[in-house]
């Protein structure tokens, strides 16, 4: 029962671009010297992150598409502002100010969500497939994923990209720190509040609290 | 709802869902609490925090669940895999790379220099003239008595022969630069005008070497400690007393010129007592005057309106110091890169 101390990025494979990565280093460095090859072998590492992040800090894929494109657009241009560390952070702070000026721009919260593209046929790549469960598993995990997915709509903007930064993308609470602007102890709070609020809505379903149940048996 | 739960078989009773329920939502009333186990399930603890919380998970099978389904929504919320982009994102073309602006970086540094060069202009002026204009005239008597000392020091420097010379012409010449009425011919010369117009003649070398010649070494003749009080005896009265004090509040005059007359006057030989203070006193003045203008080691002379227009610069210097530090933070900030 007793957890003990976990790496935040606990539960995640290890995250693309971290600290280490030579591979990225690089390409980063590469980058930097004005290789244009090196900088779209980082655009395509990185680019289902970068899209996924706006995807559910927006919840209109076009405008999230929008905003990918603008974020590398920018990279790119202020590449010498990025001073080594985690270049996935650097770039996750490019796409979330770039989001949150979108935000702030439309002044209302997202008009649609993730449910909703989920719906349009072309975007069935919001499911990702799951090979080995039975139907009956596929369909309860499908079940959970919806209702995560409402769920983080319930919560206010910055609790969700907390946690979409920490609990989706795998960024600890440093790095999350760093992406939003904010100390890491609003960090912590925003994420635990955000917790909270999606585990009542876990609770509040005997369906989806045994689908949950099994997940974590699987992992 | 919480009967039904299969998670909450074993956590006890309908009040421990509960519990464990208002543990886990916002506002509910023990936030911290749902904050140290998330941060826990992360790893993001310090160690004091690690053992209370575990102590607590020890203890406390509701704080156990708690945590149960905090990483249960973790873990569930980690299934959630990133959409896949919709294209490729890949530049086609290389766009125009922002560079910060080398012009702006050397405004900024040339905004940083005049800053310190003025600060330091306003030191020296704080230095120069730490006191106000009031102060200078209020604590004239007493800077006017260290310049005593001062200038009757060099003058015992000075050879004993032309001294006892110029003694003599001491009590001559020293009418003969009254800025009284005296209707002499001498006054009438060089300083028969009224005490605000002879103060511009103070500073100007060439005709005060000379009084100074004659002033200085008379006193040099005689023993240091009475020779202010040669100078001085023709101002003996409470009135010289009071012309000296006026001419001291005078902005134009040198503070230490006067001072001797009002340091001297509580011991005035008893020969001089009926000595005219209307005629002697401005040209006691006139004498001592120009004493700091040329022998060395006296003060500085800086009269009291020199004193108060540094007094007017500083201020001046200060705000404009602040005014280039305020540009020079705002360039700083206008040229710090941006992370996005």
């Amino acid at each position: 029962m007793d957890d003990p101390a976990r790496p935040a990025s606990g539960g995640h494979a290890v995250p693309l671009g971290a600290v280490g990565d030579h591979a990225v280093e690089t390409l980063v460095a590469r980058a930097q010297g004005g290789d244009l090859t090196a900088f779209n072998s980082l655009v395509l590492r990185f680019q289902d992150a970068i899209y996924g992040l706006t995807l559910r800090m927006l919840g209109d894929p076009a405008s999230a598409e929008d905003v990918t494109q603008d974020a590398f657009i920018r990279a790119w241009q202020r590449f010498e502002t990025f001073r080594g560390g985690s270049f996935r952070s650097w770039l996750f702070t490019i796409a979330a100010n770039r989001a949150r000026d979108e935000l702030r721009r439309r002044g209302r919260r997202p008009s649609s969500s993730l449910d909703e593209a989920r719906d349009d046929p072309d975007r069935a790549d919001l499911d990702p497939a799951d090979a080995g469960p039975s139907a009956h598993d596929l369909v309860e995990q499908a079940e959970l994923r919806q209702a995560l997915e409402a769920a983080l709509w319930t919560l206010p903007d910055d609790w969700r990209e907390v946690v979409v930064l920490s609990d989706i993308q795998g960024l600890d609470y440093s790095e999350v720190a760093t992406v939003t602007g904010v100390p890491v102890g609003t960090v912590k709070s925003r994420l635990s509040r955000a917790r909270g609020r999606l585990r009542e809505v876990i609770r509040e379903s005997p369906e989806l609290s045994a689908a949950a149940g099994r997940l974590m048996d699987r992992r | 709802m919480d009967q039904h739960d299969p998670r909450m078989n074993g956590a006890g009773s309908p009040g421990d869902s509960d519990r464990i329920l208002r543990l886990a939502r916002p506002n509910g009333g023990d936030d911290a609490r749902l904050e140290r186990l998330s941060a826990y399930l992360d790893g993001w603890t310090t160690d004091r925090e690690r053992v209370a919380v575990e102590r607590e998970l020890a203890a406390d099978h509701v704080a156990r669940e708690v945590l149960d389904d905090l990483r249960l929504v973790r873990v569930a919320l980690a299934n959630l895999e990133s959409p896949r982009a919709p294209r490729s994102f890949a530049l086609a073309a290389a766009p125009a790379r922002h560079s910060p602006n080398a012009l702006f970086r050397r405004l900024e540094w040339a905004t940083r220099g005049a800053a310190g060069l003025v600060a330091l202009a306003f030191a020296f002026a704080l230095v120069r003239a730490p006191q106000t204009a009031e102060t200078v005239t209020n604590t004239a008597a007493t800077v006017a008595l260290e310049s005593v000392a001062t200038v009757t020091a060099p003058v015992e420097t000075q050879p004993a022969a032309k001294a006892r010379e110029t003694a003599t012409q001491t009590l001559n010449v020293a009418p003969s630069l009254s800025t009284t009425p005296v209707p002499t011919p001498a006054s009438e010369a060089s300083a028969g005008t009224p005490v605000p117009a002879a103060v511009p003649t103070t500073p100007v070398p060439a005709p005060t070497s000379a009084p100074l010649a004659a002033s200085s070494p008379a006193s040099a003749s005689a023993p240091p400690d009475i020779a202010p009080r040669t100078l001085l005896t023709p101002v003996p009265t409470p009135a010289g007393t009071v012309e000296a004090t006026r001419l001291a509040t005078v902005p134009a005059p040198v503070p230490t010129v006067t001072s001797p007359v009002a340091v001297a006057t509580p011991e005035p030989p008893a020969e001089s007592a009926s000595t005219p203070d209307v005629k002697v006193a401005p040209s006691v003045d006139r004498a001592v005057a120009v004493a700091p203008a040329s022998v060395p080691g006296t003060i500085p002379p800086a009269t009291a309106s020199d004193s108060a227009g540094e007094t007017d610069v500083a201020p001046a210097l200060g705000v404009l110091t602040l005014l280039l530090v305020l540009l020079a933070t705002i360039q700083r900030v206008g040229n710090r890169p941006k992370q996005a």
